[in-house]
């Protein structure tokens, strides 16, 4: 699938150097690229540096993009890339739901709680097991769920076949469903 | 093709992925079996709850020191010329309207005289006439209000004691240093 028209006006005004268009490329993505690493690294300040670090390498290098594929892919590969890079550098990887630094919470919620409180506490609760999972999972499942990426383009952006993708999101799914099954979060 | 094989499709399933002739064989599956169905209902789940976390924003400076890294002035927002063109015309009108209501109070007008008013801008040499006439009374005032804050001074300076015109001096002195201060201009390096 080629990128998008809006990209590559983007993408040909950034190669020519124009300011605005560097700043409108950044709007388009940063909430997704952002999103991306802070889910990866689980801490704003990392997600942050490692966010603008991932446009600052895809503007150096902005020629080397190739727009028989689409733009999006090609950034959140700057963006995996550059997350893995520093947890393999800080050894964060390996994180489990018990170095979390906040323990697992599951409100039970009673009658007194409106909807809304509930919601908010099982997000909360679903924001915690994702964190205690490997990154490797936490990213693909954000990848597919939340950008909604296809196999292909996640296939593309994490640079592994797509026979891999589909074994490493069944396992995620399966990884998640247990967490929130022992939560008693099941339906 | 058994249950377990199934769970595989089953993830499939519920990322769209799946070609139609094996989705439908899959759901038709699913009617019939209560374990699939579950585990259909649990994986749905978890993609469901993925797709509603919330997606977070950088800081604000974000965009900027980006643009800073890649030796970029930050991008300001820029208007176009018919948006100035409107800010000014309504900054014109406002101050027009302003004005016309600023002259009705200081002339006292009541609607007869706003009317008056509107017939003064018909003849420019009475309007200037009026306007001089207003500044002069505006002056004189002025003057007034002069007048009465010496009055006001002297009265409380001649009354007072050495220690209490020394205090209202000091005051006074603190007063003007530190409004001459405030609007001096930050150093820089």
């Amino acid at each position: 699938m080629p990128a998008s028209e809006k990209d590559l006006l983007l993408v040909g005004r950034c190669k020519a150097g124009d300011p605005g268009a560097f700043n409108a490329l950044i709007d388009a993505y940063k909430r997704q690229v952002y999103s991306l690493i802070y889910r990866m690294v689980n801490n704003a300040a990392d997600a942050d540096d490692l966010a603008q670090e991932t446009f600052i390498k895809m503007f150096r290098s902005i020629g080397l993009y190739d727009s028989n594929y689409p733009f999006h892919t090609w950034l959140f590969k700057i963006a995996h890339n550059t997350a893995i890079d520093f947890l393999r550098a800080n050894k964060r990887s390996a994180i489990t739901i018990d170095d979390v630094e906040n323990p697992i919470d599951i409100v039970d919620p009673g009658p007194g709680l409106d909807e809304k409180a509930e919601k908010m506490s099982q997000k909360g609760a679903i924001e915690r097991h994702i964190a205690a999972l490997p990154p490797h999972y936490r990213e693909i499942l954000v990848l597919r769920h939340q950008q909604e990426l296809s196999y292909e383009e996640i296939a593309g952006a994490l640079d592994i076949p797509v026979g891999t993708v589909k074994v490493r999101l069944f396992r995620a799914r399966e990884m998640m469903k247990q967490r929130l099954v022992q939560a008693g979060m099941g339906p | 093709m058994n249950c377990i094989e199934q769970k595989q499709k089953i993830s499939e399933l519920v990322d769209g992925a799946l070609p139609a002739a094996e989705a439908d064989a899959l759901r038709t599956h699913l009617r019939r079996c209560p374990g699939c169905r579950r585990e259909y209902r649990l994986q749905r789940m978890v993609a469901d709850a993925v797709a509603g976390l919330p997606q977070y924003r950088p800081g604000r400076e974000f965009n900027d020191r980006i643009l800073l890294a890649l030796g970029h002035q930050p991008v300001r927002l820029r208007l176009t010329a018919w948006v100035k063109w409107s800010i000014a015309a309504s900054a014109c009108a406002g101050l027009a309207w302003t004005g016309l209501v600023a002259y009705a109070l200081a002339s006292r007008l009541s609607l007869v005289g706003a009317l008056r008013a509107l017939q003064l801008a018909a003849h420019p040499q009475e309007t200037l006439s009026a306007l001089g006439l207003s500044l002069v009374k505006l002056g004189f005032a002025a003057g007034d209000v002069l007048a009465f804050l010496f009055k006001a001074a002297s009265w409380t300076l001649r009354g007072s004691s050495l220690p209490l015109q020394v205090g209202i001096a000091a005051v006074i002195a603190c007063t003007l240093v530190s409004l001459l201060s405030r609007r001096a201009p930050a150093a820089t390096n």
